[in-house]
């Protein structure tokens, strides 16, 4: 087990930027999500870790040791391919104690450690057979159990499940996790699915067009999204986001959306003390997530006109989908009876369920929780 | 047993009208006529150039027959024993096989590490202009190719002796030697056919999933672990073909043997008969001595004998190639 550590590792592939300087770390016995639509660049920094890729720049730590020039035979890492890769003819025994033949471990090691691996995956009948005899979740297992026999340093998983129908994802990924938590080897788990991110990792790693949009816990990354690509990532439906300026007038702060400028909302001083200075002079993005939105009109919060257009019920929520002043907007709730469809009705969100987000990247704009604003007014 | 109770159900696709039937039927035909009218051109070239040649070969086989006589007589399997009691026969026939042993396993071996040196991702060598290299001799023509060869295995002027001097080893007389002149053959025949075989096998290793030999990298194996227990078991079917196909074209080597030991004349076939194969003999009996049923005689036997080896082949490759 290790500890893995980015610093400025960087990858060009011809003239074409893979990945613009990536650091972070991964602390021993951590399951590490990296998570970001196609083309992002996570599965390339899993092959980073793993040696079949070399960086072009920056250093890798497996704990103080430096691996970015080590071939990826000699670093002792166990990976779990999209499609498997298990090799097609070979039994699923021989499947699993290649890793550690190659490793010279004693046979009588080897058989033991398989069994013990085959146990842990309910495979052990499985063992004599041929990958052609196997289903999709069967092949799954054996690949688990090829990349964990050898108790590797760190366990990489390039998106394990994306192979598997639905029901078979959810229940594989509660074993993984459950597994994790017996072993407790440095996992590095790629994937696009936000589900899987949120519910298996200890920590997210959110990544797009090969640069590091952020890296916190599951609840940090959902409450306190670092861009709007993070905030849109996660959630759905996924956060609504309006664009607009901050205009000053009468010593009130006033945001004018772009959709519908001539209709703007006045922000509390508790709010608008906290936007930076220049936010007058660029385009400010007020998001808002489904499930902050209250269906009815409320008291010092932000408010404005709605008309729903569908209207979907899931048993246990609804989520209405329509628009303001022509913006489509998304929320959920909890009765299905409380919109009329094309009856244009007020909604509101809390102050404290709009995020900000400035500049060209869409920056998160930090604004502290109205709890803690209240306790700074409070004392002078 | 109890009779089954019949069904009203069951017995309705017979009430249904037969003119139905026949009309598919008729679609059917028409189907089959024009699947054949479009097969019938090369059909035709087959049959007429191919299969009866073929099958004119194996019946006069059991014949005296001459280009000259009207009247051919049925000699059952004369023809055959002549052959057994002719050493010049049994010659040919040592002499193809030390050709085929030598040359199958060499080009094999050979095309499958040339394969190996440039495939995909073997930096400098990879690329597709060492691959042209290696492949160029297999589309040149053979009598124009081995022109050059006459000359790079002259013993006085030859480019051969040349390099055996280079690393002073004595000079060989190469063609001129009873020793040496199938040997010489062999050589020019690996040269010329192997980059074929490395086409082939570059094939085979590009359809292995490049995963899997990620997956075998990230277990801690390589080089010749890999080989052994990853690519030789995967390229297993490729590896069978080239051997099925390099032995039956080896068998049937002529074009070569005749232009660089045959000679213009129609010679020999090497010094003291050391290069003439089966298809040379063949070549002399029938358009040399003109004894067209012994000929094809040997025509027979060495179809036999290749198909008696691919089957023998085969049978190894059902036990020991695996198959994805």
């Amino acid at each position: 087990m290790a500890r893995v550590t980015f610093r400025r590792v960087m990858k060009t592939f011809g003239s074409h930027d893979v990945l613009s300087p990536l650091s972070f770390e991964v602390a021993d016995g951590e399951f590490f999500v990296i998570v970001g639509p196609s083309g992002s660049g996570k599965s390339t920094t899993l092959r980073l870790v793993a040696g079949l890729e070399r960086p072009s720049q920056g250093e890798i730590y497996f704990d103080t040791e430096r691996v970015d020039q080590w071939p990826a035979h000699t670093r002792d890492v166990g990976m779990v391919f999209q499609n498997y890769a298990i090799y097609p003819h070979m039994s699923v025994y021989s499947n699993m104690s290649f890793g550690l033949e190659a490793q010279r471990t004693p046979k009588h090691t080897i058989a033991q450690r398989v069994q013990q691996v085959a146990a842990l995956l309910e495979i052990e009948q499985l063992l004599p057979k041929r990958p052609g005899e196997l289903s999709g979740g069967q092949k799954q297992r054996v690949a688990l159990g090829r990349a964990l026999v050898r108790n590797p340093r760190v366990f990489l998983m390039d998106e394990p499940l994306s192979n598997l129908d639905a029901q078979l994802r959810d229940h594989m990924r509660t074993e993984i996790r459950l597994l994790h938590d017996r072993l407790k080897i440095t996992t590095i788990y790629v994937t696009h699915d936000q589900t899987e991110a949120m519910t298996m990792a200890d920590r997210i790693m959110v990544m797009d067009q090969g640069r590091i949009q952020q890296i916190g816990t599951p609840a940090e990354i959902y409450a306190h999204p670092s861009t709007i690509f993070v905030a849109k990532f996660f959630g759905s439906p996924s956060m609504n986001i309006v664009s607009g300026r901050i205009a000053v007038d009468k010593n009130v702060a006033w945001f004018h959306p772009a959709h519908s400028p001539e209709t703007p909302i006045p922000l509390p001083t508790s709010v608008s003390t906290l936007l930076p200075e220049d936010s007058t002079s660029h385009t400010i993005y007020m998001g808002f997530r489904p499930e902050d939105i209250v269906p009815k009109p409320l008291t010092n919060a932000f408010a404005f006109a709605f008309v729903p257009t569908t209207i979907e019920s899931l048993g246990s929520h609804c989520q209405t989908h329509g628009h303001w002043h022509h913006h489509p907007i998304s929320l959920t709730h909890r009765t299905p009876e409380s919109f009329q469809r094309h009856q244009e009705t007020r909604l509101s969100v809390p102050w404290s369920g709009i995020h900000w987000f400035a500049g060209e990247a869409g920056s998160r704009i930090t604004v502290p929780d109205p709890d803690d604003v209240r306790q700074e007014v409070l004392t002078p | 047993m109890m009779p089954r109770p019949v069904s009203i159900d069951s017995s309705q696709p017979d009430s249904r009208p037969k003119p139905h039937s026949r009309s598919v039927t008729r679609q059917q035909l028409r189907d089959t006529v024009w699947g054949y009218g479009l097969i019938l051109p090369s059909l035709l070239v087959f049959l007429i150039f191919f299969y009866g040649p073929a099958l004119f070969l194996a019946y006069i086989a059991f014949f005296h027959w001459s280009i000259f006589a009207s009247q051919s007589t049925f000699v059952g399997l004369k023809n055959f024993t002549t052959l057994l009691h002719q050493p010049i026969f049994w010659q040919s026939l040592l002499n193809t096989a030390y050709y085929v042993v030598a040359v199958v396993p060499a080009t094999t071996l050979l095309a499958l590490a040339l394969a190996l040196l440039l495939r995909e991702g073997m930096g400098r060598f990879g690329g597709g202009f060492s691959r042209a290299l290696i492949f160029l001799p297999h589309v040149t023509p053979v009598v124009a190719t081995s022109i050059i060869w006459v000359w790079i295995f002259n013993p006085q002027f030859g480019l051969a002796n040349v390099v055996l001097h280079f690393f002073h080893v004595p000079p060989s007389n190469w063609l001129e030697s009873v020793h040496w002149a199938l040997p010489s053959v062999m050589i020019y025949t690996v040269w010329h056919s192997v980059g074929l075989y490395t086409i082939l096998f570059l094939a085979g290793l590009a359809s292995i999933p490049r995963s899997v030999l990620e997956a075998a990298a990230t277990d801690g194996a390589r080089g010749w672990r890999v080989f052994k227990r990853i690519l030789w078991p995967l390229l297993g079917p490729i590896t069978f073909f080239v051997i099925v196909l390099a032995t039956i074209n080896t068998m049937q080597t002529f074009s070569q043997v005749y232009t660089l030991t045959g000679g213009p004349h129609g010679g020999a076939g090497g010094p003291a008969f050391s290069t003439t194969t089966d298809s040379l003999l063949i070549y002399q009996t029938a358009f040399l001595y003109l004894h067209f049923s012994l000929a094809s005689a040997m025509s027979l036997i060495l179809f036999v004998l290749i198909l008696g080896l691919t089957l023998i082949q085969k049978w190894f490759a059902d036990r020991f190639v695996f198959y994805r």
